[in-house]
């Protein structure tokens, strides 16, 4: 089929649709008239209950960053534990809390390097040498 | 012009447009009339209480219809919800419910069809559809339909003629198929 032919046929084909779809258009004076119906609740109600949850987890997560930051010593005595020294921070003995945020995980012992001290213990503060391992 | 004559004015191309409006809603809504309808219906309410306004940077007929290519869109996310609450799904189209009567031999030959166009569109990717249906249905020019699709006009321009070829193919092969 040529391209005047192909659009041609087309024309025809969409006209006859038109005709079909036209037959049962319902009537602009009744529509135009219509009162517009009760809006239905969940129209409003969800994107309320979404906001409400959104705030709901932004308080919580703030909540939950206020309380942490709170008990961390830094955030109660920041003047309290000395600032480290360039190139001897693993040498600083490990302050209470950051001995206790240490939270190895499963597989972290394929990282050791042979010979030198564990990943765990230079967490901990206890590889004595900076230069070794890592 | 006063408010009141601009909205009478505004009412009466309304009027005008109505059939072709309900075949662009019939188009966005999947051929389901029921769902045309309330399309549509949502589309006068928007225009009445001033939610889509027409403010005559594009003709009346782009501007229309994009407002009910938006609002079917709406409805299309709305009908998940409604499936979700258990209520109708509008999956299947009323096309045929609402022909249900018995026709003279000419009209049904002509309803077929115009059935036979309608499912080979409904075949076709859903940018190509709206494009073959603004311009060969609605009459637009290519440019008008970009409008009212909100793509560039080289992107209804390659989808037109993508859409043409594909078209003019489903129909041969319906044609064969018988």
């Amino acid at each position: 089929m040529t391209a005047p032919d192909e659009e041609h046929e087309l024309r025809q084909r969409f006209l006859e649709l038109k005709r079909h779809d036209q037959r049962r258009a319902p009537d602009f004076e009744k529509m135009w008239t219509a009162r517009r119906p009760a809006r239905s609740p969940w129209r409003s109600i969800v994107p309320a209950a979404s906001l409400a949850a959104a705030a709901m987890l932004m308080m919580w997560c703030g909540a939950k960053t206020a309380l942490t930051g709170a008990s961390s010593p830094e955030a109660v005595a920041p003047a309290a534990a000395p600032a480290p020294v360039l190139g001897t921070a693993s040498e600083a003995a490990p302050v209470a809390g950051e001995t206790g945020a240490f939270d190895p995980a499963p597989l972290d012992f394929l990282l050791d390097v042979p010979g030198s001290a564990p990943r765990s213990a230079r967490a901990l503060g206890l590889d004595s040498n900076p230069l070794q391992g890592w | 012009m006063g408010i009141s004559e601009d909205a009478r004015s505004i009412e009466h191309e309304l009027a005008a447009l109505h059939p072709a409006s309900f075949g662009w809603a019939l188009a966005c809504s999947g051929r389901d009339a029921d769902v045309a309808e309330e399309v549509l219906q949502d589309v006068y309410f928007k225009v009445l209480d001033g939610r889509a306004r027409f403010d005559r940077r594009s003709s009346l007929k782009t501007w229309l219809f994009g407002v009910i290519r938006m609002t079917a869109r709406e409805h299309r996310r709305w009908s998940v919800l409604r499936v979700l609450r258990g209520g109708r799904a509008d999956a299947e189209p009323s096309e045929t419910i609402a022909d249900g009567g018995r026709a003279p031999d000419s009209e049904a030959a002509a309803r077929q069809r115009a059935e036979h166009i309608a499912r080979a569109l409904s075949r076709l990717a859903e940018r190509q559809r709206e494009v073959l249906h603004l311009v060969f249905y609605e009459d637009l020019s290519i440019a008008e339909a970009a409008e009212v699709m909100g793509v560039a006009l080289g992107t209804a321009r390659q989808h037109y003629e993508r859409g043409k070829h594909a078209l003019a193919a489903l129909i041969l092969e319906q044609g064969a198929n018988g």
